[in-house]
């Protein structure tokens, strides 16, 4: 009598197309728990407001095979972290219940606030897979609150650098290096929750793979999940296929590397189309900076797997199989593959504007795909001082985009997280129940956005009022000097711009990267860029742009000016 | 004065509407359907009144009670056909709607748009007013400033006016104020403050939920009203009743008020059968699931409760990842926590370079299966099902369609099997099962992933195709025991007729536990509990009949989400701090595998639930079988069935309508009706209980 609870044969398992979807969709249902136990279940603000985490399960030999897609900027950065954990220790030396930390930017991390941890999975004495999770640190230390000083010059200005280490052996914890950790960090408790966030989701994740291998067995399952891999490869293979052949340069600029605030920074991207893989080449981007905008190389290619998946077609599965067609070659000393030990605390910035010269090229090749110029910067603000209320240490970070681009389809969307990032807003409610800052403006800023056909999305404005009695504050912006781009003909989205108020109240306008203090009742007030628009505003339809004058994003005058029609009737 | 003897209920779905009516002295149930009216739905309702009346002899002055499952709120949303709606917020914040929450919900999509606010932006005003975090004013309300502003929409021939000022659920001064400006500027307008609807921390959601029932009231008002007239007209003079998301029932003037409180209405009503069958099967942990044409929803009851969620996004479509939800409307009310897949009957099979995948496109009931002959021509589950012998070709919805079975065998070797180079039968059976794994990935995601055992629950099986699937999803998800209850295809309708009056409220009252002011909690719940006890007086209910839940949203200070735990009933005082802890220390580590014994547990939210509890239903039993072995006086037929590991095997198949109490038969079996069929795989039993429930249980294990 065949038990209602077994149903599959053990081995061999006929891996056949409709039994894969069957497992890929476990996979994936797998690390959706993963990810909601993280989110749920953090501490920090960024995390559980603005739900900055990842997770993903990976083979035994470190690939992605899984991952919820939340925050792009993530993806590839763990293959590289897992890769450096299992250089360090040999996957013979792992044992069950062993945890791995690791977020050393010259070691496959990003930034040192990104702390990723992975657990082996095995399944008897055989190694099967690995679990990681990734969260951004409220604080990892160093010289300010939030662990992002615009004025780092070197890496150990920025934190406390952990690199591969065992954080669990064998199920018992490394007591001393958690101290250690706890010592050297601004917040521990806040800390310490969301570390046991990360043990306890990847501990769920096991707990569901072990339901896996104990059903179908570890070699199905092994199987299986290079199965999914090759399935990726063969669709990616097709749709580089289809993109056309030749070679598509793009180069922008950040406006200075917060350092040097005369000097532009330059990024640029050679793109050749070879119809079996899509290399990018970035000789000629300027070299390494002093200030922390350098971008670890890991960031380069997990952004341009970011940048090539929207391009793809939907059906193309998101795992390492992705990694066939992509070739990348950045030269070392330069801003996108730094010397140890050069700053990288305000990489996303840097980070962004490659998504920008990435989807540029891309656009050249594929312009149906590609919008124009998004928004191009997470604007990061935090605060850090002493909360009156509690007489404790607080620290306060938030980041936050403006708009996207227009598109050959659609315009683009207003006040939306842009390019790599995906981050929730916090609630004004949230954060002055939690901080002495008060949030006095939260709004759209009209006429921002590109015009064009598709006219690129509005950015936000954001304004702050500080309720304790002298704060840090730094600001990690761009875009200040280069606007986003609009395409086809489409014009430029806005200027971003950041000011903050003088004893007296004047607002004073200050640079895109900034660090200073601001007092209580004093305001900090931030613009993001609009995105760029597409097409050209001539083609754009007359209902779209009555709309726009009566919604008040775009005003009567900029409307005459730039499409030359008058929505006023003459009023 | 006429005695009063019936219960009717009606469940108003996409393609049909469903009545069904008690008979309270003699427990006997009747059961109607009639094509719904999408264009007016009322009308269907009237239909299905007067052909009770016709058909069945039912005296429409005896209806005692007159209870409604209504879609008019989700296609009012999805329709946006809502009223003519402007948001009132605190100045500098008039783009609460625009923004969201800043999130993109298709992270490739170039050309991603969000959904379009309810409000159009012109709408979406500013007063000048200030209160900080603790309820202090920190800019006075500027009233004559509101007023212009408020004149300024007049003008717009506003309908309805959503007001949310940032903490007004730590002080509604303001709100309150403007809205008695508002009712004076705008005498006509339907007005929804966000301080009564939502007094919850966090501004988009709090806005989006006013802004949701401002949006729905006109038109909720227009349409119960005219199915009050209707049915007053058609001689049925019982008060009209709504079902709420929440699984309980409300008085008509009160569903005018709280529309955004309904929009679930007909999923909820299926749970609350579901806990009413399984309970008279003496059943208390049980898993609802609900398959029918175009969607499969599971829904959990532990301990003879329903399991809520606090809100619920609506106008999105259906996405079962709950990370990157649909990006819809977020409406903050207690809703019967769902998961939802798109996997029902008319869910298309296709092949996406090789890959077989089912749904989640659905033929729907038009053009509908291959099979129907409508027109369909994509392979659906119903086709599969067919070719593989589980549903009957003759029988169908009880003979009212003549089923095309050989077009769909030509469209599956064409489209499927052919490409997959495998058998027409293997094709179907590849389709069942890929859907399965889809509706398995769900039944998991409201069992296993809150921690449940599915060992500890029995499957209640409903909705058209529920019983088709349901017991091979049970073996698939380790449950034990599956009960399919009486006329499973008009389910939700029967839990119109046996549900709670019911209401929940909410507030924001962040409270740490241990070394908090317990007395300050006690307040709040009282005022919660005095609110509950003014709206359930209407009811004209005894004193006894009346009960109040607490519970309160938890979390570790510095958490930010939280999970609603279930409180004592009685008064709390400084003294139960630990024991409070405790019960929250618990569920976390229920939920999430680890508690923190040293973290600091808060209270975010105290919540109360006021029931009113209904007359219980009291079924007519069956007649007691005589003990014929394999209730052979039902067995009608045998034909050849396909089942996963045994492949096609003789079956037995039975009219379930002539089975009695205590009849036991053994699968391969199927147990045919007119609004579903029932496939009871090799190796397990049913037995058939007083009340009509097939209780399905795997052949040596107690029933």
């Amino acid at each position: 009598m065949n038990s209602p609870q077994a149903k599959v044969p053990m081995a061999p398992l006929v891996l056949d197309a409709f039994r894969l979807e069957i497992l890929s969709n476990a996979l994936n249902a797998i690390t959706e728990e993963i990810q909601l136990t993280l989110l749920r279940s953090a501490y920090s603000q960024v995390v559980k407001e603005a739900q900055d985490a990842s997770c993903a399960i990976f083979t035994a030999a470190g690939r992605i095979v899984a991952q919820p897609v939340v925050i792009p900027g993530h993806l590839g950065s763990m293959r590289f972290m897992l890769q450096e954990v299992i250089k360090e220790f040999p996957p013979h030396t792992m044992r069950a219940g062993d945890v791995f930390i690791n977020n050393d930017p010259y070691r496959g991390g990003s930034h040192l606030p990104d702390l990723a941890v992975f657990r082996p999975i095995f399944h008897g004495e055989r190694l099967c897979a690995f679990t990681g999770c990734i969260i951004h640190y409220a604080d990892v230390g160093g010289m300010v609150a939030g662990s992002n000083p615009m004025t780092a010059t070197e890496l150990y200005q920025e934190g406390l650098v952990i690199p591969p280490v065992k954080l669990y052996d064998a199920g018992h914890m490394s007591k001393t290096l958690i101290d250690m950790i706890c010592a050297n960090v601004r917040l521990p408790e806040i800390f310490l929750g969301d570390l046991r966030a990360q043990e306890g989701a990847l501990l769920k994740g096991e707990q569901r793979l072990h339901d896996l291998l104990d059903r179908y067995g570890a070699d199905n399952i092994s199987r299986a999940m290079e199965l999914l891999i090759e399935y990726a490869e063969k669709k990616a293979l097709e749709a580089v296929a289809a993109i056309p052949k030749g070679v598509y340069e793009f180069t922008d600029y950040m406006d200075h590397d917060g350092v040097d605030l005369t000097k532009p920074v330059k990024i640029t991207v050679r793109l050749e189309a070879l119809g079996d893989r899509l290399r990018f080449d970035f000789t000629g981007t300027d070299p390494q900076v002093k200030g922390p905008l350098n971008a670890p190389l890991s960031k380069t290619w997990t952004t341009i797997f970011f940048c090539v998946r929207c391009v793809l077609p939907d059906d193309v599965p998101f795992n390492d199989g992705l990694a066939k067609i992509i070739e990348v070659h950045v030269p070392e000393g330069t801003l996108l593959n730094p010397h140890h030990p050069a700053p990288v605390n305000a990489r996303s910035v840097t980070v962004n504007r490659v998504a920008d010269v990435v989807l540029g090229a891309l656009a050249l090749a594929m312009p149906d795909k590609v919008g124009a110029q998004c928004c191009g910067v997470p604007v990061g603000v935090s605060f850090g001082g002493i909360n009156p209320k509690t007489n404790r240490n607080f620290v306060f970070y938030e980041s936050y985009n403006g708009g996207m681009g227009g598109s050959r389809h659609t315009d683009g969307a207003d006040a939306v997280s842009t390019g790599t990032s995906n981050a929730m807003n916090i609630p004004a409610e949230s954060i002055e129940m939690d901080y002495p800052v008060r949030v006095t403006r939260y709004e759209l800023v009209p006429d921002s956005g590109g015009s064009g056909k598709h006219r690129g999305g509005l950015g936000l404005l954001r304004e702050y009022e500080m309720l304790a009695d002298s704060a840090s504050v730094n600001v990690r912006g761009d875009r200040a000097a280069f606007a986003p781009r609009g395409f086809y003909e489409g014009q430029d989205g806005s200027f971003s711009a950041f000011y903050l108020e003088e004893d007296g109240g004047n607002m004073k306008k200050i640079a895109s990267k900034f660090g200073g203090r601001i007092k209580r009742g004093q305001h900090l007030r931030i613009l993001t860029p609009g995105g760029g628009g597409f097409g050209s505003p001539g083609e754009r339809d007359r209902d779209a742009l009555m709309q726009d004058y009566r919604e008040g994003k775009s005003s009567a005058g900029k409307i005459l000016k730039d499409y030359g029609v008058d929505v006023t009737g003459g009023k | 004065m006429s005695q009063t003897k019936y219960r009717v209920a009606v469940d108003v779905g996409g393609t049909f509407t469903d009545l069904v009516i008690l008979n309270e002295t003699d427990g006997r149930i009747q059961t109607l359907k009639v094509s719904s009216t999408p264009h007016d739905p009322s009308e269907a309702v009237l239909t299905g009144v007067r052909r009770a009346h016709q058909e069945l002899g039912i005296n429409l002055a005896e209806v005692s009670q007159f209870t409604h499952a209504t879609t008019v709120c989700s296609n009012t949303i999805l329709q946006r056909s809502g009223a003519r709606t402007a948001l009132l917020v605190t100045a500098g914040f008039r783009d609460v709607l625009e923004i969201q929450r800043h999130k993109r919900y298709r992270l490739f999509d170039q050309s991603y748009q969000k959904i379009a606010p309810l409000v159009p932006r012109q709408w979406s005003v500013e007063a000048v007013e200030r209160v900080a975090a603790d309820g202090q004013i920190v800019t006075p309300l500027d009233e004559a400033a509101l007023r212009v502003t408020l004149q300024k929409l007049a003008a717009e021939k506003i309908e309805a006016l959503a007001i949310c000022f940032l903490f007004s659920f730590r002080n509604a001064a303001h709100e309150q104020r403007a809205a008695a400006i508002a009712r004076e500027v705008l005498p006509q307008c339907f007005i929804t403050l966000s301080s009564e609807i939502y007094p919850q921390y966090r501004e988009y959601e709090r806005a989006s939920t006013t802004v949701v029932n401002a949006y729905l009231g006109p038109r909720v008002s227009t349409y119960l009203d005219r199915m009050n007239h209707a049915l007053t007209a058609a001689g049925v003079t019982a008060p009209l009743h709504l079902m709420q998301s929440n699984g309980g029932i409300i008085s008509c003037a009160t569903a005018t008020k709280i529309p955004c409180r309904i929009v679930e209405s007909g999923p909820a009503a299926g749970v609350i059968a579901a806990a009413h069958f399984g309970q008279l099967a003496g059943r208390n942990n049980l898993i609802s699931f609900d398959m029918g044409g175009t969607t499969a929803k599971a829904g959990l009851i532990e301990q003879g409760e329903v399991r809520q969620a606090s809100g619920q996004e609506v106008g999105a479509g259906i996405n079962i990842s709950r990370i990157l939800q649909g990006g819809g409307y977020f409406v903050g009310a207690a809703t019967v926590d769902l998961a939802e897949v798109g996997a029902g009957g008319g869910s298309i099979a296709w092949l996406d370079d090789g890959v077989l995948k089912v749904g989640p496109q659905s033929a729907g009931a038009y053009p509908g299966p291959i099979a129907y002959g409508l027109g369909g021509d994509k392979v659906t589950v119903t086709d599969a099902n067919l070719l593989l012998g589980r549903i009957p070709s003759a029988y169908f919805l009880g003979g009212e369609m003549t089923l095309d079975i050989e077009r769909a065998r030509a469209t599956v070797q064409a489209s499927l099997a052919g490409p997959l180079n495998i058998s027409v039968e293997e094709a179907c059976a590849a389709v069942i099962e890929v859907a399965s794994a889809n509706m398995l990935k769900m039944l998991r995601i409201v069992t296993v992933e809150k921690g449940c055992d599915p060992a500890d629950f029995s499957l209640v099986a409903f909705g058209g195709n529920g019983a088709v699937h349901g017991i091979e999803l049970a073996a698939d998800l380790g449950v034990r025991e599956v009960i399919v209850p009486p006329a499973p295809g008009l389910l939700s309708a029967q839990g119109l007729l046996v549900a709670d009056i019911r209401y929940d409220f909410r507030q924001t009252h962040v409270e740490g536990v241990v070394g908090g002011d317990m007395d300050a909690v006690e307040r709040v719940f009282r005022s919660l509990e005095a609110q509950g006890r003014d709206a359930l007086r209407d009811y004209g209910l005894a004193e006894n009949a009346i009960s109040f839940h607490r519970s309160a949203d938890m979390r570790y200070h510095r958490q930010a989400y939280e999970i609603n735990v279930r409180l004592p009933d009685g008064a709390v005082d400084n003294t139960q701090q630990p024991v409070l802890a405790e019960a929250f220390h618990e569920a976390h580590e229920r939920l999430y595998g680890r508690r923190d014994p040293r973290g600091v547990v808060q209270f975010v939210t105290l919540c109360v639930t006021a029931t009113g509890n209904s007359r219980r239903l009291a079924h007519s039993p069956l007649a007691k079988t005589t003990g014929a072995a394999g209730a052979a006086h039902a067995r009608k037929s045998q034909r050849k069935v396909y089942f996963r590991d045994h492949g096609f095997v003789d079956c037995a198949v039975y009219d379930r309508t002539l089975l009695l109490a205590g009849d036991v038969l053994a699968g391969p079996a199927l147990l045919e009706a007119a609004d579903s069929t029932t496939v009871v795989p090799p190796g397990w039993q049913v037995r058939c209980d007083a009340v009509g429930n097939l209780i399905v249980t795997h052949e040596g294990k107690a029933a």
